[in-house]
């Protein structure tokens, strides 16, 4: 680039200069040499001739010669007007130059603005965006122009550079706005478009410099105040107090500036107070050292000529003074929060008088009144005798009420800048103002802060003096973001016991607030305030309680009545701080509860709102609202007498009192409340309706939705908490859940119907106990069974479910075979039969098949009680389904299976014994055998054969002396004649192991086996046979 | 390493909910597996597990739903121990001792771990621990006669031993009975 530059230098110097202007140049030339310090009027001569005179290449070389000089000093120059002429200059030569030189031109604008660049004029420069932008407008302008050649990019890029100062992006914006609508240049477009957003970016955040801006601008300030405080310091050290005023002042300066947003104007302000209090701590040990040296410098400080350096100063030396006991500590502090007045400017102004409220905050006199008259009368009599300064450390008069009136102005004041601070600037900047103020508002609340912290303020000036000139501030003040935050201090700030005795005044005021006042958040803050305070203490009088909802609901009905505008969630939100100070606070009264939600529904009625959606902005507050009393009371029993509620819960829409109902079932599992009777069953039925069945408002595919299973499942545990000691009231229960469940369909009873069939079973076998106390015991049991199986039946044809009825019904067969009532075994019969029916006709998957088979051998063997011919069917039946299995490989397992039934089985006839009957084991063990070795895959036929050894040495071990121990053998040899012909693989590594195991076992088992064989003769066996 | 085995909760078949004195004592991230001998029901009930544990491990109960494909066996090992679980509906006659001997060697596991007695157990035989975790619930059942006790088994797996504590709650109160089970050495 810079070669560049040099041979643009040539070219223009071979133009020819005439010599007239040479002569005239020439003073004005040695005008721009003494430029360096400043801007002589020489100079602006020079430009001015340059301007006027004809010769542009002439004026360009003497300008080149100008710029050369210029350099030296560019940081004076650079905001100096001279420099746009120049650069017009530059254009215009440049024009001229396109007219005589086409070829050239393009090259030389380049050049210029180079030439531009490297003269020193930084790009953060309004004057230099000017500049680039005409630059790019320029090139435009010229016809033959190619577009792609030109560098427009280069000059956009300075030009964004230079955004960083946002008063230019308006104008940035538009000039390129109507430059580009041109649409033959394409390829500039996404380059415009990121231009364009740039621009608009900044003017958004235009007005007050940006963050890095000022950031930089608050970095020089700091730096100011830590030179200058450290000056001051070191004249405090020497003793020169004047001299450290003058450099407090000059670093109290810097709080002047306009330029910095609330955060900034923060940390300047803590670095500067940090420093005011060096000065102060040290004029007070000063002071006690030397009494005399402090004088006047109250007044002293007061003749600076700038206002808040002035009044930073005095405030510091007030403090010293009171601190010190110079003068009358009433009258320094009225004096103060006066002269503070003097600053109008909102930011400038709450910072100083924050100032003022910080530094005094330890210094307030907070003594009763009466305790003030009795001491300054004291102290009165002391000046007259012999009052050292010693004595006047601790002389401090003023009362509590002056402190009120300190605070109090001071509150009233800076309320005042902070709501002008509003109404200031263009309209456009709003929201970032009411941003600004929001971080301003801390500043205003400390007051009624510093308010309540007052340890002498009574109950009755505050009902007489405080709160209403508090209020009378906030609702004149007419601003509603001042409002709202100053009630919501008042409410936090000050006692509970106050706020109960200025209710009335307090939601008076509430009532005058400006319209655009969210008074709900208010009076829920005041509400919910008032609960907790009224539910910690305990003893409280009743009707003092009571008012308190009477007038919260009166007020809330007021404020909704009034403000027809207010949102819906607004308004629920109001019912729940109410519904939460009613049931906290009032816990036996459920009427006011109960008003509440009654209020509630008629005004949704009245706005005719129904189907509120669950997750919406009122659902969710409706869900909150109807929690409370869940939650709080913690029984549902108590939450159904709140006659109200359900007809809240049904302005919600299907999805919200699904919602709901699953809360409450909730809560009753968590709490384990017991229903005890129907009445109660029917209450909470009444709540948990949506559950239940259908709803008018359900979606089609409602009960695919995992949110339905859960619900459903949810719903189903509520049967185990139907609990009455008395069987018949059971029973009844039972009965009436089961009608209550059975409207709901068939996808709501595979869930809810099984929970209702264990639970009479579970009746059923703890009435067994009862057997004799009541005449009509064995029809009671009867009637239980028929219930359970007529409920089971309902799974099995509403429903068409078949492995779950089927499990059912083997239960109640294991459970009707322990009651003992006459002819038991015909119902037992019943369930199996029922069971294996449903095995044959509804389960067609062979692996489904095998499990079902597997549950039905295991209930049968559960059974103790079947006489020998009721037992035999069930149990060829058994092995008939087994060997009927559609999978070679289930037909052996399922046999082997089935095999235990002839050995571990029971009958009436066997007395509880097993019956052992060997023969038909090994029958069915061999037919099982005989089907393995049928099977053509290896690997599985192994599986089986390793089983079947299994089983084999299962029942040889167990003494089923009807087994050959050389089938076994034979077995054994069949099986490892297998493993050799197996492939190698993981699974035949495994079956090997298994084998290896199993011929282990089979040698222990024959061992024993001989030695029990010499122990006794085996006649048992024989026995066993006749069976 | 804590082992935590719990199962036959049959929730919501059985019973209403796990009791408030079995919930606070199941606390998460205390155990760092958990093995359940099924009959879990729902899937509600699998998500609590999950959430005592990332590890959670369960095997087929006979009221569980098919379509949860969980395994009808598992081996899960733990330091030096091989663990098998299974609900033990498949084992016929139900808890049959020596049909779960046979299913522990087949297995080849040193601890045995199944459910469906709805009583809970430790015990060892042969070399072997057999624990039954009982049902957590105290899910109701046709089987027992006497009220079922919510019980739930913890194991503490140590290099060479395992100790085994079980949790009964009797009249809402928790007992603990402590067993060890040391591994033979071969």
């Amino acid at each position: 680039m810079k070669k560049k530059v040099r041979d643009a230098k040539k070219s223009v110097v071979s133009f020819s200069e005439p010599s007239l202007f040479q002569r005239k140049h020439v003073s004005a030339n040695h005008g721009l040499k003494d430029s360096k310090e400043g801007f002589p009027s020489e100079t602006h001569t020079t430009i001015y001739l340059l301007r006027s005179h004809k010769y542009t290449d002439v004026k360009l070389s003497r300008m080149e010669a100008f710029s050369k000089n210029v350099k030296v000093s560019e940081k004076t120059i650079l905001y100096h007007p001279s420099v746009i002429p120049i650069i017009n200059l530059q254009f215009l030569k440049v024009t001229e130059c396109d007219r005589t030189h086409p070829e050239k031109s393009e090259f030389d604008v380049d050049r210029r603005v180079f030439d531009f660049k490297e003269t020193g004029f930084a790009p953060k420069d309004s004057t230099s965006i000017k500049i680039y932008l005409k630059s790019t407008m320029r090139v435009k302008d010229y016809p033959t122009a190619d577009p792609e050649r030109f560098s427009y990019k280069k000059y956009f890029e300075y030009s964004l550079s230079s955004l960083v100062i946002p008063r230019c992006a308006k104008k940035v914006r538009s000039t390129s706005v109507s430059r580009y609508k041109c649409p033959s240049i394409d390829n500039f477009s996404i380059f415009e478009h990121l231009f364009l957003r740039k621009a608009e970016m900044y003017e958004a955040g235009s007005g007050v410099a940006s963050a890095a801006e000022q950031e930089k601008m608050l970095e020089t300030a700091t730096k100011v105040v830590k030179a200058e405080s450290f000056e001051m310091k070191r004249c405090l050290d020497k003793g020169k107090v004047m001299d450290a005023l003058k450099h407090a002042l000059s670093f109290l300066n810097e709080l002047r500036t306009n330029d910095l947003s609330p955060k900034f104007y923060y940390r300047l302000y803590m670095d500067s107070v940090n420093e005011l209090q060096h000065l102060e701590s040290f004029l007070v040990e000063d002071f006690q050292k030397d009494s005399g040296k402090l004088a006047n410098l109250y007044e002293c400080v007061q003749y600076a000529s700038q206002i808040i350096p002035r009044l930073y100063l005095l405030v510091t030396m007030g403090v010293v003074f009171i601190k010190c006991g110079l003068g009358s500590r009433q009258e320094l502090l009225a004096d103060l929060v006066e002269m503070c007045r003097g600053v109008q400017h909102p930011l400038r102004g709450l910072f100083l008088r924050n100032y003022l409220l910080q530094s005094t905050r330890s210094l307030l006199p907070d003594r009763p009144e009466s305790v003030a008259r009795r001491t300054n009368g004291s102290v009165d009599a002391n000046m007259n005798g012999s009052s050292g300064p010693k004595e006047s450390l601790h002389q401090q008069d003023g009362s509590v009420t002056d402190a009120v009136n300190f605070v109090l102005t001071n509150f009233g004041e800076m309320n005042k800048l902070w709501v002008r601070m509003q109404h200031q600037g263009p309209s456009r900047e709003r929201e970032k103002r009411e941003r600004d103020r929001l971080e301003l508002r801390i500043l205003v609340g400390t007051n009624l802060v510093r308010l309540s912290q007052l340890e002498s303020l009574t109950e009755e000036m505050y009902t007489k003096d405080v709160l209403p000139s508090v209020l009378e501030q906030i609702v004149s003040c007419r601003d509603p973001i001042s409002q709202e935050y100053l009630m919501e201090c008042v409410i936090q700030v000050f006692a509970d016991e106050f706020h109960l005795s200025t209710l009335n005044e307090f939601l008076a005021a509430c009532g005058q607030l400006t319209s655009e006042v969210n008074v709900k958040n208010v009076l829920i803050g005041l509400i919910e305030r008032l609960a907790f305070y009224t539910n910690s203490i305990e003893g409280e009088p009743a009707p003092e309680k009571m008012q308190l909802f009477e007038i919260f609901s009166e007020q809330a009905k007021e404020l909704i009545t009034n403000r027809p505008e207010m949102p819906m969630e607004d308004i629920v939100s109001l019912h729940v701080a109410l519904v939460n100070l009613a049931i906290k606070c009032y816990a036996t009264r459920t009427d006011y509860a109960n008003m509440s939600f009654g209020t509630l529904r008629t005004i949704i009625n009245e706005k005719g709102i129904t189907a509120v959606e669950a997750f919406g902005t009122v659902g969710r507050e409706l869900i909150k609202l109807l929690k409370i009393p869940v939650d709080q009371y913690n029984n549902v029993l108590r939450v159904a007498a709140l006659e109200e509620f359900g007809s809240v819960m049904q302005i919600l829409d299907y999805r919200g009192r699904c919602v709901i109902s699953s809360y409450i079932i909730q809560n009753m599992l968590d709490q384990e409340t017991l229903i005890t009777n129907e009445e109660e069953f029917r209450t909470v039925c009444g709540l948990i309706s949506p559950l239940l069945e259908d709803q008018k408002d359900q979606p089609s595919d409602a009960h695919e939705s995992e949110d339905f299973f859960d619900e459903q499942h949810i719903l189903a545990r509520v049967v185990h908490l139907l609990r009455v000691e008395d069987a018949d009231q059971q029973f009844l229960l039972l009965n009436n859940a089961r009608k209550v469940f059975g409207s709901g369909g068939r996808h709501r009873l595979q869930f809810t119907l099984p929970p209702i069939v264990f639970e009479l079973y579970r009746l059923v076998l703890s009435y067994a106990v009862q057997k004799g106390t009541d005449d009509k015991w064995e029809a009671k049991v009867r009637k239980m069974f028929v219930c359970a199986m007529g409920t089971i039946g309902a799974l099995v044809s509403t429903v068409e479910l078949a492995e779950l009825p089927l499990k059912l019904y083997l239960e109640g067969a294991i459970a009707a075979d322990k009651v003992p009532f006459s002819e038991n075994y015909t119902v037992v019969y019943e369930f199996i039969s029922k069971a294996m029916s449903i095995m044959e006709d509804d389960v067609a998957d062979s692996r489904d098949r095998v499990r079902c088979l597997q549950l039905t051998v295991g209930a049968l063997l559960c059974t103790k009680n079947f006489p020998e011919e009721n037992w035999q069917p069930l149990a060829t039946q058994a092995a008939m389904a087994a060997s009927k299995m559609f999978k070679k490989a289930d037909q052996v397992r399922s046999l082997c299976m089935v095999a235990a039934l002839y050995w571990n089985g029971c009958v009436e006839e066997s007395n509880g014994a097993p019956l052992k009957n060997g023969k038909r084991v090994v029958e069915i063990l061999k037919k099982s055998a005989k089907i393995a070795s049928e099977c053509m895959e290896p690997l599985v036929q192994q599986q089986l054969f390793i089983l079947l050894l299994n089983t084999y040495i299962h029942y040889y071990e167990d003494g089923c002396k009807e087994i050959d121990v050389h089938n076994i053998d034979e077995l054994v040899s069949r099986t490892q004649d297998n493993a050799v012909q197996l492939d190698v693989s993981a699974e035949a590594d495994l079956m090997e192991k298994h084998l290896t195991e199993a011929i282990k076992q089979l040698k222990i088992a024959r061992q024993s086996a001989e030695s029990d064989a010499a122990l006794s003769p085996p006649s048992e066996i024989v026995q066993n046979e006749d069976l | 390493m804590l082992v935590l085995l719990i199962g036959d909760l049959h929730l919501p078949h059985r019973a209403h909910n796990l009791s408030a004195k079995f919930r606070k004592l199941l606390v998460p991230n205390k155990m760092q597996h958990v093995l359940c001998t099924g009959n879990l029901c729902t899937r509600e009930t699998f998500d609590y597990l999950r959430s005592l544990s990332s590890d959670v491990h369960v095997v087929r109960g006979d009221f569980d739903d098919d379509s949860l494909k969980y395994p009808d066996t598992k081996i899960v090992t733990v330091g030096q121990f091989r663990i098998g679980l299974c609900h033990g509906h498949q084992v016929i006659p139900w808890g049959d001792q020596r049909m779960l001997e046979l299913l522990a060697r087949q297995l080849d596991v040193d601890v045995l771990v199944t459910g469906n007695s709805y009583e809970c157990t430790a015990r060892e035989k042969a070399g072997r621990f057999y624990v039954d975790p009982g049902s957590a619930t105290g899910a109701f059942s046709v089987v027992k006669d006497d009220p079922v006790v919510p019980s739930f088994a913890l194991l503490d797996v140590q290099a060479d031993s395992i100790v085994t504590y079980l949790y009964r709650l009797i009249d809402d109160n928790v007992k603990v009975d402590r067993v060890v089970f040391k591994k033979p050495r071969i």
